[in-house]
């Protein structure tokens, strides 16, 4: 479904925030970006959804290139960006409609369907994200957990084949985090492809079955299942995603500053 | 999950262009990257407060100068400056000055049929050597350079500290906007008499994070005892590249003096 060869991409052209990036990712597969701040996994998020281009290398979805020309034509873009949904790692700037029903609707209309079939995928996704109640309410007037639901409904209501989301955890309280971990896990049961970039290694081992690590040169420096990636604590020390403090007890993963006696 | 979901959709696009949003990414682009280059480009090694000085002179002296020829000889000084950027400075400085220049002269160019030559050559040649000047300084410095600049110069501590915060906010709200019109982008999927309504949410909702950006800095202000003072300590070293930039630069502007008093 999506494959990716070679990839580099460099912001104003110095500043350099991929290299050589190869990666596959077939149809229903969740997936997990990790990485430590800055090592270019909202960058390449952003060329999986075709916002930014590559500078080098290849980019295919479903066999089709994904390029600055092919992007230009209005219908193919319209087209891959249906199939390709994008959650920013800032809710809030993707939602610009004045209430929270006008926001779930816009793609829904913007693909032609009746107002029925609107109406229906509307109540259906304030349902899914628990947003029943909040479908009068502007959007800047909601938390930032019902920011992030609603744009995930925004989303979700175009019924696209593979969801990105970037760093969907940030900012949401322990309990928001549980439900979207868990919902994560619903949409790719129900045959959804899941890709999320993400610093939190308790959650991504229930999110993703696999996991791409970046190191700081911007390049793959792991790419497997997460438990197999995770369990590598000296690669994850070494591109400094953990510190020496962080080890496992039984299952669990975890990091303090006191020891054992 | 509803059942719409779970499948897979056939979608015919019924596409209409997105020209303006797509305008609208590129000039946002631009404006990130200059700021985000801001110093990058480095095209000098004198000190800012040199350039910032000499580069408002080098305008007066051109703006007062009422003979062609000192216009001309201040159109040489900014070309030679000019010669000596590295390529993608001079593409962008020459782009934003002839631009300039040809707006100028759209403006002036009835002055001509009126009879009036000398305002259709000079005014423009004026015009390409301020935003040719302005352009050289604000590549050859990041922002905060010639801000620091103009603390050095007494300017009022609030003066430099509001210049310095609404280049940090053009960069912060830029790059808000910026996502915010790729959120629109990646939406529209079709066509609908909606989409320039949303530009007008993406509006609205940038003002509303502008409030509440200067609402909290405000606050932190409060909070870290903000007394109105805004002090940038910086120590000025004279070097040879400083004596030569401001030797070429006094020369310049004495030779106009000079046409001025002296050619009549």
């Amino acid at each position: 479904m999506i494959e990716l060869s070679n990839v580099a991409y460099a912001y104003e052209g110095d500043f350099t925030a991929l290299r050589d990036i190869t990666l596959k990712i077939g149809a229903g597969e969740s997936v997990a970006l990790l990485g430590s701040n800055g090592c270019g996994k909202s960058t390449l998020l952003k060329i999986i959804c075709g916002v930014l281009t590559a500078d080098s290398g290849h980019y295919r979805f479903n066999g089709d290139e994904i390029s600055k020309k092919t992007l230009a034509d209005a219908s193919f873009s319209k087209a891959f960006h249906r199939k390709v949904g994008f959650v920013f790692q800032n809710s809030e700037t993707q939602l610009f409609c004045a209430t929270v029903a006008d926001e779930i609707a816009f793609g829904p209309r913007q693909m032609g369907l009746s107002d029925a079939q609107v109406a229906e995928r509307v109540a259906d996704c304030l349902e899914l994200l628990g947003l029943n109640g909040f479908e009068c309410r502007a959007p800047h007037r909601l938390s930032g957990g019902e920011k992030k639901k609603t744009a995930i409904a925004a989303v979700l209501a175009m019924n696209p084949d593979v969801l990105v989301l970037d760093e969907p955890m940030n900012g949401l309280d322990p309990r928001t985090e549980r439900w979207l971990a868990g919902f994560l896990k619903d949409l790719t049961n129900a045959g959804k492809t899941v890709i999320t970039s993400t610093h939190d290694l308790e959650l991504v081992r229930e999110i993703s079955a696999r996991a791409a690590l970046f190191d700081e040169n911007h390049t793959l420096a792991a790419d497997g299942e997460t438990a197999t990636v995770l369990a590598d604590v000296e690669l994850l020390r070494r591109v400094n995603l953990v510190d020496k403090f962080y080890h496992k007890h039984g299952t669990g993963d975890h990091t303090h500053f006191h020891t054992h006696n | 999950m509803p059942e719409w979901l779970a499948k897979t959709e056939e979608y015919t696009v019924n596409a209409g262009r997105d020209t303006f949003i797509d305008k609208s990414i590129l000039a946002l682009l631009g404006v990130i990257a200059r700021l985000r280059l801001g110093g990058a480009e480095r095209v000098s090694k004198t000190d800012a407060a040199f350039r910032v000085f000499f580069t408002l002179a080098l305008i007066i002296a051109t703006a007062l100068a009422r003979e062609f020829s000192s216009v001309f000889v201040a159109l040489t000084f900014v070309t030679i400056q000019l010669a000596a950027l590295p390529p993608r400075a001079l593409r962008g400085t020459v782009k934003f000055a002839v631009i300039a220049t040809l707006f100028a002269f759209v403006i002036v160019l009835p002055a001509a049929f009126a009879g009036n030559r000398y305002s259709v050559t000079v005014l423009p040649a004026k015009v390409f050597v301020s935003a040719a000047a302005v352009n050289i300084l604000s590549r050859a410095y990041g922002w905060d350079a010639i801000t620091g600049a103009l603390a050095r110069f007494r300017v009022p501590d609030i003066f430099v500290f509001l210049l310095d915060i609404t280049v940090k906010y053009i960069f912060t709200l830029g790059e808000f906007t910026l996502q915010s019109v790729q959120a629109l982008k990646l939406r529209c999927v079709g066509r609908t008499d909606r989409r320039y309504g949303s530009l007008a949410g993406v509006a609205g909702v940038l003002f509303l994070r502008s409030k509440t950006l200067a609402e909290e800095t405000q606050q932190a202000m409060e909070c870290r005892g903000f007394s109105g003072q805004y002090p940038r300590p910086s120590r000025l070293k004279f070097r040879s590249a400083d004596a030569l930039y401001s030797a070429a630069n006094l020369a310049v502007i004495a030779v106009i003096i000079w046409i001025e008093v002296t050619v009549k």
